[in-house]
């Protein structure tokens, strides 16, 4: 019965890293940026999720929607007023500045929020149903469930909606952009918000299942990337596969090594990952 | 054939060499030899696998089956570097010049770590500006590389590949994008290295040259050696007509 | 080098020698952060800015100099010199094993992996007791900023000297050579392989001991701040704005950009690091080339220098 718990808790895990990861992977697929400060837009959701909750009482699954329009506009704004001037630099600049802008965010926190440990705790928190001998956490059903909604919703509206079809344009080059009546500097402002409001949602959800400091960016960005790598990057659907992957692993490697062993093991897997096969298991080569 | 005696050294062999990725096959059970001080020219339509050949000779790939003999010792498992210790040097049809260095600090590389490399980085220059003034890039050594302009860029992949002292010298297309002057110009060069003691293979598309230079000729399709000998006999070879121009009624 | 040259650097060394015995203990101590980073910038100048492995992650060496140095000295009662060595030991060893599967990879793959395997370092130590865990170690106290100040510079002397010889041998010659192309300079003969470790291993001895120095200096070291990760985009942009590849470049970027920070940190109290990030930002935007080339055409093009700058980079 432990193998069927410590598998519900991988998959429940995998879940969430599929929405941790999907905002790295959008932007990195359409835009070619990797957003070394994506860690830091989960983790900035996260706070202003925590922040509602205690300040106001808005229970983070009612939030949700507010902390990712609030980080659509952040990072719309940073795509819009920095990122969109280094597009034709080297990778390495904009590996540099979003680097940069996390160090910012994260000592930001850091000033406003203190290094203390936070968990949003709503009501339900702590309250579990059980399946099959299996103990399942309400909060981090919701959450796996709400993690799966928007990844099918990002995957629905790059298919469907005009502006997720302009995105999907801007990813083949510029000018198809353009046909689709779209300028590419707000079809990058626009994608680059939408992965940071991805974040956004991701950090509440990581509120109400973890734990929150100002240092969980770079541990989260490394395992996006590990995440957008296995999965690829062509389909949010894949980014599940990725997730489903981490989560399993660190769940299984939490039981044999130890809960504290956790991040080590899944950068681990990360580095191994890298090593074996960079160009992807799943997916297009990124 | 040229007739070679049992007595002439063989500088380097290829036997039942293949390279194949998945179901592709670049080079199909190739064998032949290549006696020291001659000049083995390598011509095929594109695609026959003459690159690939190169590529496995210089190191830059492994054969799937199949051994190289360089000197008598087989040549699997060294890295590209220790064949150009060794003594094996090429030039790249897409040329490869280091960007951000001067022409003389191109060649200047291959002084220092070629085969009976300089070790200190004065004589290293001075070996180098001498490769350079032989290929006629005397006068351009503070030049950046990436300024120099066609014909010359192929002069500073020679004098790269030179600076290495070479006992095998791999030609991977240099006339290509020539003009006729330029073309007699490199076959001149090419002429005063091979006097110098240097073994070398050419691949080349231009016959006019490659006539002038071959003591003799391999020519390859599909990956498969289809015809070898002297330039008369090879390109009067029906076989070798029909890969270049299909079928033909003369 | 012309003997002016050298007049002006022995000047400068000697200038920055007597800083201890003339300038208050605020500077001292800002200058031996100031110097343990340029210690760092340099390290990372042999693997990114020589041989073109841009590494995010040698805060790692960094981490496990100082925690070698600490272990030995707080659980072993070693002396400082010893543990200084062990450090070293283990962050070149690290360097050297992991240098050959992680060297094989290129450009944003190549960082990140890096970044991820000193997070991942730095996990693994927070979990073992010989380390203290989370909570740290505390090594044996010694008063005397100027021993520590001076042995910085000692250690910024001898990691700029290193690079003066790289910039002049055949082995720097090679590494410039694989960064401009690797695939050209293997058959050029050069062992890439062999030679892109050697420069790892010797950005990780550096950077080991600069961690060591700083362990003793701190006194207290714990997982986090050992194994601080903003010191990777600092020890970079230090040396790419000063000037990757050149030999004083990370010196003279390690000392603008700490004093720029600084001055703009002496406005609002205690948030060098939170400026330093700014300044980060900026120096990427509008010199990306570095400062020596800022300055060689400022004075024709003027302003103009950094709306070209943005114009070439901009969507």
């Amino acid at each position: 019965m432990l193998i069927l718990q410590v598998l519900a808790n991988g998959i429940l895990l995998g879940g969430l890293y599929a929405v941790v990861a999907l905002g790295l992977a959008l932007v990195w697929g359409v835009l070619d940026i990797i957003n070394l400060a994506h860690g830091a837009f989960i983790m900035l959701g996260g706070y202003i999720a925590y922040y509602l909750f205690t300040g106001l009482g808005l229970d983070p699954f009612a939030s949700l929607p507010l902390v990712m329009a609030a980080m659509f506009v952040v990072g719309y704004l940073i795509q819009w007023g920095l990122l969109n001037f280094l597009v034709r630099a080297p990778m390495f600049n904009m590996l540099l500045v979003t680097f940069g802008i996390d160090v910012v965010l994260t000592y930001l926190a850091q000033l406003l929020f203190s290094a203390d440990l936070r968990t949003i705790r709503p009501a339900y928190a702590g309250t579990n149903f059980q399946l099959l001998g299996v103990t399942i956490p309400w909060a981090n059903l919701m959450a796996f469930a709400v993690a799966i909604l928007l990844t099918g919703l990002l995957a629905l509206f790059l298919q469907r909606q005009r502006w997720g079809r302009a995105i999907r344009a801007t990813a083949q080059n510029l000018g198809a952009a353009r046909l689709h009546g779209v300028p590419p500097r707000f079809a990058y402002a626009l994608t680059f918000g939408i992965g940071a409001a991805l974040a956004g949602g991701a950090g509440t959800l990581y509120g109400v299942v973890a734990q929150l400091t100002p240092y969980v960016g770079v541990p989260l960005t490394a395992k996006s990337f590990a995440i957008a790598i296995i999965g690829g990057l062509d389909n949010p659907l894949g980014v599940i596969v990725g997730g489903m992957v981490l989560g399993l692993a660190e769940a299984f490697g939490s039981l044999w090594l130890g809960p504290t062993y956790r991040d080590a093991v899944s950068l681990g897997l990360l580095v191994l990952v890298l090593i074996v096969r960079p160009t992807g298991i799943l997916g297009r080569a990124a | 054939m040229t007739a070679r005696t049992a007595n002439d050294k063989v500088l380097f062999e290829a036997r039942h060499v293949a390279k194949r990725y998945g179901g592709l096959v670049a080079v199909a059970d190739v064998s032949f030899r290549h006696f020291e001080g001659e000049v083995l020219g390598l011509i095929g339509p594109n695609g026959a696998g003459k690159t690939t050949l190169i590529n496995l000779i210089s190191g830059t790939q492994e054969p799937t089956s199949g051994t190289l003999l360089f000197d008598g010792r087989p040549l699997r498992g060294l890295p590209p570097f220790r064949r150009a210790r060794l003594g094996i040097g090429r030039t790249f049809q897409i040329m490869k010049p280091f960007p951000g260095l001067s022409v003389l600090d191109n060649v200047t590389a291959g002084a220092l770590f070629g085969r009976e490399p300089e070790r200190a980085m004065p004589s290293a220059r001075n070996a180098a500006a001498h490769w350079l003034d032989f290929v006629g890039l005397g006068d351009k050594l503070a030049q950046p590389a990436d300024a120099l302009g066609g014909p010359d860029r192929k002069r500073l992949e020679l004098a790269k590949a030179l600076a290495l002292k070479p006992r095998l010298l791999l030609l991977d297309e240099v006339m290509a994008g020539l003009n006729a002057v330029e073309i007699d110009e490199v076959v001149d060069l090419i002429h005063r290295i091979r006097d110098g003691g240097t073994t070398i293979l050419v691949i080349e598309h231009v016959v006019k040259a490659i006539r002038q230079l071959s003591d003799r000729l391999l020519v390859l399709q599909y990956g498969q050696l289809i015809a070898e000998g002297t330039a008369e006999e090879v390109l009067d070879d029906p076989k070798v007509i029909e890969a270049y121009l299909g079928r033909r009624r003369s | 080098m012309r003997a002016l040259t050298w007049l002006l650097a022995l000047a400068a060394v000697a200038a920055l020698a007597l800083v201890p015995f003339t300038l208050s203990p605020v500077i001292v101590q800002f200058g031996i952060s100031t110097l343990l980073l340029a210690v760092l910038a340099q390290g990372w100048n042999i693997i990114g800015g020589f041989t073109g492995y841009a590494s995010f992650g040698n805060s790692v060496f960094y981490g496990l100099g100082t925690y070698g140095t600490a272990v030995a000295m707080a659980q072993f009662r070693l002396p400082f010199w010893l543990g200084l060595a062990i450090g070293a030991v283990v962050a070149v060893g690290f360097a050297l094993l992991l240098g050959l599967p992680v060297l094989r990879l290129r450009g944003h793959y190549f960082a990140i992996t890096t970044l991820a395997l000193s997070e991942a370092v730095a996990a693994i130590i927070a979990n073992l007791d010989i380390t203290g865990r989370n909570t740290g170690l505390i090594l044996p106290l010694i008063r005397g900023d100027t021993m520590f100040y001076e042995l910085s510079l000692g250690l910024v002397l001898l990691a700029t000297l290193s690079v003066l010889w790289l910039s002049r041998s055949r082995f720097g010659f090679g590494l410039i050579a694989i960064r401009e192309r690797e695939d050209a300079a293997e058959v050029m003969g050069i062992p890439t392989t062999l030679y892109k470790t050697l420069a790892f291993g010797l950005a990780a001895l550096f950077s080991a001991l600069a961690g060591g120095i700083h362990a003793y200096w701190i006194t207290f070291i714990d997982p986090a701040s050992a194994f601080d990760i903003s010191l990777n985009v600092r020890m970079i942009i230090m040396a790419v704005f000063g000037g990757a590849g050149t030999v004083i470049g990370p010196v003279i970027g390690a000392l603008m950009l700490s004093g720029v920070a600084e001055v703009l940190a002496s406005y609002i109290t205690g948030v060098a690091s939170l400026f330093f990030g700014l300044v980060i930002i900026a120096a990427v935007v509008f010199t990306p080339r570095g400062v020596i080339d800022a300055v060689r055409k400022l004075p024709r093009r003027g302003l103009a220098y950094f709306l070209d700058t943005v114009r070439e980079t901009r969507l």
